[in-house]
């Protein structure tokens, strides 16, 4: 049974004005407890606007969106208790906090959510631990923070509502390449910790192709591909045109076996690929 | 990219889409002084096929032009209905203390054509003219003032800058509510308290990013070396063409015809 799925939704923008534009056509897709997705495309391709469909924040326009098997615009359905389970941390999260304390932005969540506040210490910390913070930083203001530290802050104020699926659009937009592997690595550790499912949006595959278990790759409001990352990116061409690169790895590989090379071209970690190499280099190594 | 239609500019290459902004900016006064002067149910009737035949000039589709005039609607039939019973005169009906008289029915008549008329009319200037032609237009209108010690650019140039980004920042406000709906915000709490509170998790980060855009975009203006000392000269040079005198001459045409219609 699918934790969350659209079932051939549609999306809008502005309908019935000069300014209408298609976002999405034709979504189907689904997402299981204790996955690891990401969704990979273009700018303009829908990702966004679909994410968005999946809280609520937006209704399709034809199709269904189903959490635990129920339609979440259906008569009566509490879209409150669904944005609790289903938890979404934006593009560029920093520009949506207010509060004068990392603490108090942090509790925002749970305060919307009713839990009582002594409770809120313990749950402020575990979340925290989570995205490699510490207790210092709860009486500091978020403007006084570092652009990762700060992007870390608003990813445990939606972790602290313990949603069961975890989105995050473009977690890692802007920052360093120390700062992307805390937000993949806090990501790693809450799914452990809390068997959740997350789900990430991102243009770059190299992020997603590490961490996810499956892909989603959508072009102009359409799925392109999904599948396993292996699966993925062995359709190099599709991916091209849809103006998509595979990983850099998986192009190294690729060029290497046209150059001729005898060796496995659909790999994308880079473990996995220094692994393929050394093989191979060993293999010529033995035959000399 | 939302609902929000500020301006309203709808695009388009009507005739009426390409005369000259002045032109367009000066007929919309002239346009709200002769249905100010408009007097009698006959020309109200001639001004309203003059409008049409705009309307079919712009290519606007009615949808649009209805939507302009729905949010004004409630205060047109709110003052007519007081004009309407609050007018002395020859009485057409009484009901206990209420009297309707003819002269009450006639202002009230004129009042809903006149607001209607001219709201309609005003809405073709922002149809049909893309904001920024329209400041371009102010600019070059009030360029008289300059001589008084306006800075008659700059002010052009904010005004532009302001209306250029209520867009952006009503884009800023759905992103805000989309994430602090998703942190549990509900914004349908009735009470005053409540609204407020439910107010500065949206104000707080929109003033921020309001500031941290203009700093950006003040960055970016002086590297370019904005200054009020160059005089700068436009890509784009409004020139009057023959379209805007045939403009000019319909609207004096109705012009007079409403006058002697006023004074007959």
């Amino acid at each position: 049974m699918a934790l969350l799925r659209t079932e051939n939704v549609d999306f809008i923008y502005s309908k019935g004005t000069p300014f209408e534009k298609k976002a999405l056509s034709h979504v189907t897709f689904s997402l299981e407890k204790n996955e690891f997705v990401g969704i990979v495309g273009t700018t303009g391709s829908g990702k966004s606007t679909f994410i968005k469909l999946l809280n609520g924040l937006l209704a399709p326009k034809k199709g269904a969106v189903y959490f635990n098997e129920q339609n979440i615009w259906s008569k009566g359905y509490d879209l409150r208790a669904l944005r609790f389970a289903v938890g979404i941390s934006f593009q560029y999260p920093e520009h949506q906090i207010f509060s004068d304390t990392v603490k108090e932005d942090i509790a925002y969540g749970l305060k919307n959510q009713g839990v009582p506040e002594n409770l809120w210490q313990d749950k402020i910390m575990e979340v925290l631990k989570i995205v490699g913070l510490d207790e210092t930083y709860l009486e500091l203001s978020p403007f006084q923070l570092s652009g990762g530290e700060i992007r870390r802050v608003a990813l445990a104020s939606i972790m602290v509502m313990r949603p069961q699926v975890l989105i995050l659009d473009e977690p890692t937009a802007g920052l360093d390449p120390v700062g992307r592997d805390t937000i993949y690595t806090a990501l790693k550790q809450y799914q452990k910790e809390t068997e959740s499912t997350i789900l990430v949006v991102s243009h770059n595959m190299d992020d997603v192709a590490e961490y996810a278990d499956s892909l989603l790759v959508m072009s102009a409001g359409q799925i392109l591909a999904q599948g396993t990352p292996a699966e993925v990116f062995s359709k190099t061409e599709e991916l091209t045109a849809a103006g998509l690169a595979v990983p850099e790895i998986t192009q190294l590989l690729h060029h290497l076996k046209l150059s001729g090379l005898p060796i496995q071209d659909s790999l994308f970690r880079i473990e996995d690929a220094a692994q393929e190499l050394a093989n191979f280099l060993n293999e010529v190594k033995k035959d000399e | 990219m939302n609902d929000v239609m500020i301006g309203q500019y709808i695009p388009g290459s009507s005739k009426i889409h390409q005369l000259d902004p002045r032109t367009k900016i000066l007929l919309t006064f002239w346009w709200i002084i002769t249905i100010i002067l408009t007097n009698r149910l006959f020309y109200f009737g001639l001004t309203a096929l003059f409008l049409s035949f705009i309307l079919i000039g712009a290519q606007i589709p009615i949808i649009s032009i209805w939507k302009s005039v729905k949010p004004v609607l409630p205060i047109i039939l709110f003052t007519s209905f007081f004009n309407l019973i609050y007018t002395q005169g020859t009485v057409l009906w009484s009901f206990y203390f209420l009297a309707i008289t003819q002269e009450g029915v006639q202002l009230s008549l004129f009042l809903i054509l006149r607001i209607l008329l001219i709201v309609i009319g005003c809405s073709f200037l922002t149809f049909t003219t893309s904001l920024t032609s329209i400041t371009d237009g102010l600019e070059s209108l009030l360029a008289p003032l300059q001589k008084l010690g306006v800075h008659v650019n700059d002010v052009a140039m904010m005004v532009t800058i302001a209306i250029r980004f209520i867009p952006t920042l009503s884009e800023e406000i759905q992103k805000i509510k989309d994430a602090q709906k998703s942190r549990g915000a509900s914004f349908s709490d009735q009470k005053f308290l409540g609204k407020l509170r439910g107010v500065i998790p949206i104000l707080v980060p929109l003033i921020y990013s309001a500031f941290r855009r203009a700093y950006e975009l003040t960055m970016a203006i002086e590297c370019r070396c904005y200054n009020h000392e160059i005089k700068r000269t436009k890509m784009n040079q409004l020139v009057f063409k023959r379209n805007d005198l045939v403009a000019f001459s319909f609207f004096c045409t109705l012009f007079i015809v409403v006058i002697i219609g006023r004074f007959n």
